[in-house]
């Protein structure tokens, strides 16, 4: 349901017909937590899973490569863990939350366009063990960070 | 007590709403560099280069409104006639035909201030009305602080030497305590690869390397293999991408414009490349190479133009791992004549500007002396 919602907006964001009152066109899910370097956190007990938001793979235009980080590694909340590579530009990743890392998504070194055409489902990155449960607090749910997203975008 | 006089013109600019544009797209909106080019660009032509040497030691645009379209323009005292005529035979400024008229001219800027805070207030009185919603975002575009670009012209850096000066100046970038800062530099001939390693498309033994006198880097950036060397203006930003509103992708694309514009100063139609070929193309032949790092939104790495590189080196690489495309250089494209170095450096950078629509461009005095504490660091 999501790849759809995820495939409509695309759509209409490349025919430029607007989506909803907002020139905003990407898609933000609503049960998950966002940071605002547009990293994506699913919280399942004590497990997180994290990628980068579709805003993010949006502007980042199409990956080519993914560096993924070695299991067993610690994490910690706003530092970089690994990076993308589109267009010739490396982008560092920011891990929204801190913990361990307990499982590294390999799929993305054969197929790293995942994160572009499914951010949020087969495009994860990486699964941590929290260590530290309130952290999740810092971070924004869905309409703020669509709010986020739009002040941004309103820069340019 | 001031032994060096300068004066300060307030002037409104006319943009013409009946005449037709000159050129393509919506009018132009005033910003500090493009009456600056203007201004600078009149003197040339009706003074000659002697004209411009002589007024570009004070000349500078202080204060612009593209609103109310008052602008504050200094010069020095000796020159301030020259200026002023040429402001005034401006026929242009970018697409827009537009006229100056001096309102009024003074020795400090404090009085041309209280002058233009004059005018500017009869004509929000004279509006009525008040502002449209366009002019209004305008304003508070003004009110908030131009952004400046502050330049380094670094001339020959050994890569390594580069690399450190850029980690440092990313980490003052991203505390803010520098603004949006610029390399422009060349390097000895030197190899890089980016992050994915991809040292399959070295050609040679890394042992041979030195036998040509070249170095081989391996760095974070994203890119393939490439080369670096004399007569290959590069320019390293380092910016802040979230201030600009830029993702990586429309980054690179405006690193990727700033090059064809600078080709087009030479009459070279460049264009961008296709799909998983980022860099700027004639044709199926690549002039400029563009290889980045973005991390918590400071980018670094850049950009490399070939001017008039030693090809040869690009025989031992496949360059950026497109195997069946050739490299060109801007000597190898036109016929034109080729000014010198600095100039062509120069004009890189204001292309640069330009795209990334900068209010001003600063140049940084002797940034030499930071490199030389760098060694000290190791």
């Amino acid at each position: 349901m999501a790849a759809r919602l995820l495939w409509a907006s695309r759509v209409a964001s490349h025919l430029r017909i607007s989506v909803a009152q907002r020139g905003f066109a990407s898609v933000v899910l609503k049960d998950l937590k966002y940071a605002d370097s547009h990293e994506w956190v699913k919280i399942d007990g004590n497990k997180a899973t994290f990628g980068i938001t579709d805003h993010a793979q949006d502007h980042l235009g199409d990956v080519v490569y993914v560096e993924l980080p070695d299991l067993g590694r610690s994490v910690s909340q706003g530092e970089s863990f690994g990076a993308v590579e589109s267009v010739k530009a490396t982008s560092d990743i920011n891990s929204p939350v801190s913990g361990k890392v307990v499982e590294v998504n390999e799929v993305l070194t054969e197929s790293p366009g995942l994160v572009n055409t499914s951010p949020y489902e087969e495009g994860w990155i990486i699964k941590v063990e929290l260590s530290d449960a309130g952290e999740v607090e810092k971070l924004m749910d869905s309409d703020k960070y669509s709010k986020f997203c739009e002040e941004e975008d309103a820069k340019h | 007590m001031v032994g060096f006089k300068n004066r300060f013109m307030l002037m409104e600019v006319y943009l013409d709403p009946e005449k037709d544009l000159l050129g393509e797209g919506t009018p132009v909106i005033l910003t500090k560099l493009n009456l600056s080019e203007a201004i600078k660009d009149s003197i040339l032509v009706n003074f000659g280069e002697c004209g411009l040497a002589s007024c570009l030691g004070s000349f500078h645009v202080a204060y612009v409104n593209p609103v109310t379209k008052l602008c504050i323009v200094r010069s020095s005292r000796d020159e301030h006639r020259r200026v002023w005529s040429a402001m005034t035979l401006v026929r242009s400024v970018g697409n827009c035909p537009v006229v100056f008229n001096l309102l009024d001219i003074s020795g400090c800027i404090r009085a041309c201030r209280d002058a233009a805070l004059k005018c500017e207030t009869e004509k929000f009185n004279q509006s009525g009305k008040g502002l449209s919603e366009e002019e209004i975002r305008e304003m508070n575009r003004k009110m908030r602080t131009p952004r400046t670009l502050e330049v380094w012209k670094l001339g020959t850096v050994n890569y390594l030497k580069s690399l450190k000066l850029q980690d440092k100046l990313v980490s003052e970038r991203k505390a803010n305590r520098i603004p949006d800062t610029l390399l422009s530099l060349q390097h000895p001939p030197t190899y890089t690869l980016g992050k994915r390693r991809t040292d399959h498309n070295l050609l040679i033994p890394e042992a041979e390397l030195k036998s040509i006198g070249a170095e081989l880097h391996y760095t974070q950036r994203g890119g393939d293999i490439t080369f670096h060397g004399p007569h290959q203006p590069i320019l390293y930003p380092i910016l802040s991408l979230r201030s600009i509103g830029f993702g990586a992708r429309s980054y690179v694309e405006a690193l990727e414009r700033s090059m064809i514009e600078f080709s087009s100063l030479y009459g070279v139609k460049a264009r961008a490349g296709n799909k998983c070929e980022t860099g700027v193309w004639v044709g199926d032949r690549k002039i400029g190479a563009i290889g980045v790092r973005i991390s918590s939104g400071i980018t670094c790495h850049g950009l490399a133009f070939n001017i008039d590189p030693d090809m040869k080196y690009f025989e031992h690489i496949v360059p950026c791992g497109i195997a069946d495309k050739e490299v060109t250089s801007l000597r190898r494209e036109t016929d034109a004549q080729l000014p010198s170095e600095e100039v062509i450096h120069e004009q890189l950078v204001t292309c640069l500007a330009k795209v990334f629509s900068y209010d001003d461009v600063v140049v940084k005095e002797d940034p030499s002396a930071i490199l030389n504490t760098l060694e000290d660091d190791d």
